[in-house]
């Protein structure tokens, strides 16, 4: 499904023995990123306290953070704190934003995978696809890694397009997709300078096989409401689709799928409106980027390069 | 009309047989949704679109045809200007319903009236092609009620709708930033210009092969009018064309020279080279000139339905190029399926669907020339 010449190379590695070790040592590296994503999604569903004592408990570890006041944090629970924080104030006073660290994506497809597994996605639609390229030349080379969520647009090109009224913006910021309204003219696809929409043309990983299996219809809860899927084109199928930052996790308190599955920190979410998040921090440096800032669009997703 | 019954019989037996494949494709689409289709992420429009678009056209250039005759009175247009008005009437509805079963819910297609949103050009153009088919279904009663003043008086009105959608369909994709390649003022010119072009071919052909009338001094007159206004508006095309793509290739923004690039070197440079530019244009140009000065009907039939051939091509070369060039060259290895890619040629469903909106449309004016009284013109 994904370009897989990175794991190639490496599951190609000759030898028995080296293959066994490198087993054992996979198993032991699954079973403790598995236990840190059980405690995060733990910690993350816990109360304001817990979480507080938490982060006490973890002030110790530095991986990929810049400074706060001072404090060194864990980012993921101070991200944490931000959302608390920013869901406690009223939906047109928060920003939400996305900072993504281009020097710490190791291009694991983390994200990729976890935005399909949270919002049940068929195949052919992608959220949040990592583009990758090789850059100089040899002895000089290396591979970058640009993950592409959707820009959320202050300014979006798709939304006056849609002759329904079904995309708009909320007063949060972010370009949300009426699933019941969208009539699948699709011109928003054709309008988004960031080639992000795709369109559910209703398929099934299992389609062609004896069965659909009943997994691929169970429901997603985009914008906090149930989507079975049943094989027709109801909607979702027959849409245009979109990363929505996880609306529907941040209005539970938790951090977008993305945020909390990246493996080396190198995505960041919260509200820009608020002076002390980490994300306003980030923002105001100078090594921040935006795609495509030409065109006015004025996307809420920065890169850090 | 058919000077032998085997003619008559081949013709509509190939009509049927469009209709037939036609509704294959229909239950197709409709069983199984868009799963048949080609189009998808990165092309998310694909032929439907493209037929659409020609199709509208089409209808704008038949209605000129109409216009000529009744608002500004050119006699020599009399016989063929009925035919026109109702080829105009069916390519509008073969158009909007090639377009409606593109969508990916075909049940939801009210809400463009329900829930108009005066920012979307979209909604706009429905509302446009609502009061255009409306006129043409006023002007079609006029025309049976032989109401000469009320026809003038359509004739105008609905000239005035063929500039603003003519050019509005140009204007759907030369709006959108994202596309470079598109992304262009003189692109509604384009669209309504070739759009006229392909009409006036449409309604020369349709005179040349289905006519009720002798082949006599005022048809010959009739085709050398219609010759030179095709020539005409072929200069007017190829003027619009330059202007475009000199402007574009020269300011070198690298998508659209990318675009351009496909066009005249991709994998269906073919398609420019033989269809548009050599079939589609310098062929009938040729036969324009020959049926100029030799009188001959045949060749302003031929080069009428080579001009179709070659808008038709035109049409493809703007829509699909447009798409396969992506703000991030590497985005379709970035996540593969076939979806999420950026070559696209149509699957057998949507060829079978465009086969029969086309044959049931060519049914229903054939019927309507042979039984419908007023379009038998008297000699």
């Amino acid at each position: 499904m994904r370009s897989r010449t990175a794991p190639q190379t490496l599951q190609g590695q000759p030898g028995g023995l080296q293959t066994k070790r490198s087993r054992r040592e996979f198993l032991q590296a699954v079973g403790a990123g598995s236990t840190i994503f059980f405690l995060t999604e733990l910690l993350e569903a816990s109360a304001p306290a817990k979480a507080q004592a938490a982060s006490a408990a973890t002030q110790t570890v530095t991986e990929g953070h810049p400074p706060g006041d001072g404090v060194q944090q864990n980012v993921l629970l101070r991200m944490q704190a931000d959302l608390r924080r920013a869901l406690a104030k009223p939906v047109h006073q928060r920003r939400w934003v996305m900072v993504i660290d281009l020097r710490k994506c190791v291009g694991c497809y983390a994200c990729t995978i976890a935005c399909i597994a949270e919002n049940k996605l068929p195949p052919g639609v992608v959220y949040r696809p990592v583009v990758e390229e090789e850059v100089g030349e040899y002895p000089n080379v290396t591979r970058r890694f640009l993950p592409l969520p959707c820009m959320q647009c202050d300014n979006p090109p798709c939304v006056p397009v849609c002759p329904v009224g079904a995309t708009y913006k909320r007063a949060d910021g972010i370009v949300a997709i009426d699933y019941n309204q969208c009539i699948g003219c699709r011109y928003c696809i054709a309008a988004c300078p960031y080639n992000h929409r795709t369109f559910d043309a209703g398929e099934f990983y299992t389609k062609g096989t004896p069965k659909v299996e009943d997994y691929e219809k169970i429901p997603n809860f985009e914008y906090g409401r149930k989507w079975p899927r049943k094989g027709d084109e109801k909607s979702p199928a027959g849409n245009a689709r979109k990363c929505h930052f996880c609306i529907h996790r941040l209005e539970a308190g938790m951090l977008p799928a993305c945020v909390t599955t990246c493996i080396g920190y190198a995505t960041y979410f919260g509200d820009a409106k608020d002076p002390d998040s980490l994300v306003s921090e980030m923002i105001g440096k100078p090594n921040v980027m935006r795609l495509k800032e030409e065109l006015g669009t004025n996307p809420k997703v920065y890169y850090l390069v | 009309m058919f000077q032998r019954q085997w003619a008559r019989r081949a013709v509509y037996g190939a009509i049927l047989v469009a209709i037939l494949l036609g509704l294959i494709g229909m239950v197709q689409r409709l069983r199984l949704g868009h799963l048949p289709a080609n189009y998808g992420s990165y092309v998310p429009w694909g032929l439907w679109v493209a037929m659409y678009v020609f199709f509208v056209g089409l209808s704008a250039g038949a209605f000129l045809v109409f216009f000529l005759h009744h608002a500004l009175g050119i006699q020599v247009l009399r016989r063929v200007s009925p035919f026109a008005l109702v080829a105009a009437f069916l390519s509008l509805g073969a158009g909007l319903f090639l377009v409606w079963v593109d969508l990916g819910h075909m049940d939801r297609v009210w809400k463009l009236f329900m829930d108009f949103t005066p920012s979307s050009l979209m909604a706009w153009m429905t509302l446009v092609y609502t009061l255009y088919g409306l006129v043409l279904v006023m002007a079609l009663g006029a025309l049976a009620g032989g109401s000469r003043s009320l026809l003038r008086r359509l004739s105008w009105i609905g000239m005035m709708l063929v500039m603003v959608f003519g050019g509005g369909e140009g204007a759907l994709f030369g709006i959108v930033s994202a596309r470079p390649y598109w992304n262009s003022g003189v692109l509604p010119l384009r669209f309504l210009f070739s759009g006229l072009l392909a009409g006036t071919a449409l309604v020369t052909l349709l005179a040349v092969a289905f006519r009720r009338w002798p082949a006599d001094d005022e048809h010959r007159r009739m085709l050398t009018f219609l010759g030179r206004v095709l020539l005409g508006l072929i200069g007017i095309n190829l003027l619009a064309e330059f202007a475009d793509s000199s402007i574009s290739l020269y300011s070198a923004v690298p998508a659209t020279v990318e675009a351009y690039r496909l066009v005249f070197f991709g994998p269906y440079a073919w398609v420019f080279w033989i269809v548009q530019a050599l079939l589609g244009l310098a062929v009938p140009v040729a036969l324009l000139l020959y049926g100029q000065r030799r009188g001959s009907g045949v060749a302003a039939g031929v080069a009428g339905a080579l001009l179709l051939l070659g808008v038709f091509a035109a049409r493809l070369n703007v829509i699909i190029p447009g798409q396969a060039v992506l703000g991030f060259g590497n985005l379709p290895q970035a996540f593969v399926h076939p979806r999420l890619a950026t070559t696209y040629f149509p699957s057998p469903i949507e060829w079978l669907v465009a086969f029969g909106v086309v044959g049931a449309a060519l049914l229903v004016f054939l019927l309507a020339v042979e039984r419908w009284r007023i379009l038998r013109v008297e000699a």
